[in-house]
């Protein structure tokens, strides 16, 4: 059964089927071929209890929450405060870049909304100070990455709702192991620039006055998280209502900056929209494909495939890991954690992994596979705000982040309480 | 100019009707936001709550979800696996948008198929939410068998228009409603952000 459905999912996936009807149509071929008992008459009700979800509104509401935020004129602020404080540094305000999209990171769930942020604003600076392109323009596809392991993150609640486990356990997980690869970032390219200092631009110092002037402008997105997390873990909120909390902030926030008009509303409206539908697509097959699946006994065939492989269980998590590191290349990172998950999850908390721990691993490598080509959507994201140069720049100048979530995803393996302790103390 | 072809004119319309219905879907989310937020605030500050807004936010999430496959079908803003495609010549490569609408339509076809019964049942049995608001299941659930059979229209639709389209020797129209990746154009970074859909996060 595992060989016959991974092989036609795959087939089909290459045919460049829409995901979300690949899955839709592999689980009514495995009903089909393999289930003791038709399963399709009760698709509909499976179907209807996983879309009539309150977990499930929170995507839509991050969505919306990282689309105003985009127009909401806050990053132009942020970033230039983070530049006082952090261009005293070799590589300048390549770390702006890095710190801006590990703050967004910690209010939008999104890579690609933190990366279209940040290079709208650090574009222009990059041409008119002497910055190298391959490195400023790899930081901010490698920062932006952080926005789906820094919560709030839609990827975790994807993947919570589909592994069953918990939501805030999920982003108080997330929590470190994301400031750490934003260390880690910072100090690649602090090593970098300071042995080839061509590379980092002209670095420059802003006084003691200006950083602390500069702090109120850091104010609103600082104010936004905490409203965010905060009430999540003071426990007046549940993931959902946080994210409502976080939309009606950004609103004021955007109000504030003279930012809010229903020409921006409608279209942060439509784009959350035309996302909501992409996402929840494919979520919602691959909740069907599960089902199906888990009745037509994939736990059993996982049973017998594992003891078949023989592999010892560090062995087969180094298997999975570097499957996810190879698919990473081809497949966009939704569809690669949705069809992966149904099999992948159940066989690894088989072999007595903590699902919490693996989802944080699991979202460190997914960041992997949005900066490494030739599918990697925030190489694309950033070269289409750079406007000039080629893509293949960004792609060489991600090389060194993507160095740094191997050694993470090597910490993570080495040291599960990195990412456990926080939720383990809560 | 040449007048628009058929083709061009029903893509036109379909395309304005699930964008207008998409913005519905859009208010209909702040809705729920405002309802959140409210039910918070009682919460914090007068210790009280506000009934249903649980249960309303999952049928909207439910309706606006369906509802919006169509809006995102149109904007061709579903998630495809292009790396084979994109290196094929174009008659083949529109070959293939076309096989992914009609795959789509089917699916869509066969979900609003196997939703129906769930809406059958709520209506034979007079089912209710188990809630204080004691919801009569089958409006939400009708809007929602509603919102597949709409999907299933618009897929269908498109479907015809790509094989009209296709023996009458015309790919590229195909490519252009349909395509893998659609077009990108004004330079703005948030194109990037629409054309790939952000989410994949």
């Amino acid at each position: 059964m595992i060989g016959t459905t991974t092989t036609a999912l795959f087939v089909l996936l290459f045919l460049s089927l829409p995901v979300g009807t690949v899955l839709f149509l592999l689980a009514f071929g495995v009903d089909l071929v393999f289930s003791p008992f038709p399963l399709m008459r009760g698709m509909g009700q499976v179907l209807w209890s996983a879309s009539d979800s309150f977990l499930l509104i929170a995507i839509p509401m991050f969505v919306l929450l990282g689309e105003i935020l985009v127009r909401a004129g806050i990053a132009e602020k942020t970033y230039r405060a983070l530049n006082a404080w952090f261009a005293w540094l070799p590589g300048g305000l390549i770390h702006a870049n890095i710190g801006t999209a590990t703050l967004f990171s910690a209010t939008t769930g999104s890579s690609v909304a933190t990366a279209a942020t940040v290079a709208t604003v650090a574009m222009p600076q990059a041409r008119s100070l002497s910055y190298d392109p391959r490195l400023f323009s790899g930081a901010i596809a490698a920062g932006g990455t952080l926005g789906i392991l820094i919560p709030p993150s839609i990827n975790l609640i994807i993947y919570g709702f589909l592994t069953e486990t918990s939501i805030p356990s999920l982003f108080l997980a997330g929590l470190v192991p994301g400031l750490l690869m934003a260390l880690g970032f910072m100090l690649a390219t602090a090593a970098i620039c300071a042995i080839r200092p061509r590379l980092g631009g002209p670095g420059h110092s802003a006084t003691w006055a200006a950083r602390l002037a500069s702090l109120a402008d850091l104010l609103p997105i600082v104010f936004l998280f905490a409203m965010i997390i905060g009430s999540i873990y003071a426990g007046w909120a549940t993931p959902t209502e946080a994210a409502g909390l976080g939309v009606a902030v950004a609103l004021l926030i955007a109000a504030a900056n003279r930012a809010l008009s229903l020409t921006m509303l409608k279209e942060a409206l439509l784009g959350t929209i035309r996302i909501t539908a992409m996402i929840l697509f494919v979520i919602f097959a691959a909740y069907v494909l599960n089902y199906v699946l888990a009745s037509a006994g994939l736990g059993r065939a996982l049973e017998s495939f594992l003891e078949n492989l023989g592999l010892s269980a560090t062995l087969t998590l180094l298997a999975v890991m570097a499957l996810y590191v190879v698919l990473g290349f081809f497949i966009e990172t939704l569809s690669l954690m949705v069809i992966t998950i149904p099999i992948v999850v159940p066989l690894i908390a088989d072999l007595g992994y903590d699902k919490v721990w693996f989802g944080v691993l699991l979202i460190v490598l997914i960041e992997m596979a949005l900066i490494t080509p030739p599918v990697g959507l925030n190489l694309y994201v950033v070269q289409g705000a750079r406007r000039a140069g080629r893509l293949g720049e960004v792609m060489i100048g991600a090389v060194p982040y993507v160095l740094v979530m191997a050694v993470m995803a090597a910490l993570l393996v080495l040291f599960p309480q990195i990412a456990l302790f926080l939720p383990e103390l809560s | 100019m040449a007048r628009p072809t058929a083709v061009a004119v029903i893509v036109g319309h379909v395309r304005r009707a699930t964008r207008a219905l998409a913005l519905v879907g859009g208010v209909v989310l702040l809705a729920c936001v405002g309802l959140v937020v409210a039910e918070i605030l009682m919460r914090r500050l007068v210790g009280q709550t506000l009934h249903g807004v649980h249960e309303l936010s999952g049928y909207a999430l439910a309706l606006v979800a369906t509802w919006s496959f169509a809006f995102a079908l149109t904007e061709q803003a579903h998630v495809r696996i292009d790396v084979i495609q994109a290196r094929l010549a174009s008659p083949l490569r529109a070959l293939l948008d076309t096989v992914a609408l009609g795959t789509t339509a089917a699916v869509a076809l066969t979900m609003a198929w196997l939703a129906w019964p769930v809406l059958a049942r709520s209506l034979a049995q007079g089912a209710r939410a188990n809630t204080p608001l004691e919801t009569p299941l089958w409006i939400p659930q009708a809007l929602w068998v509603a919102g597949w059979g709409w999907f299933a229209l618009v897929a269908w639709v498109l479907f015809a228009c790509a094989v009209v389209a296709l023996v009458t020797g015309r790919p590229g129209v195909v490519e252009g409603f349909a395509g893998a990746q659609p077009p990108r154009g004004d330079g703005d970074p948030l194109a990037a952000d629409r054309t790939a859909g952000d989410g994949r996060p």
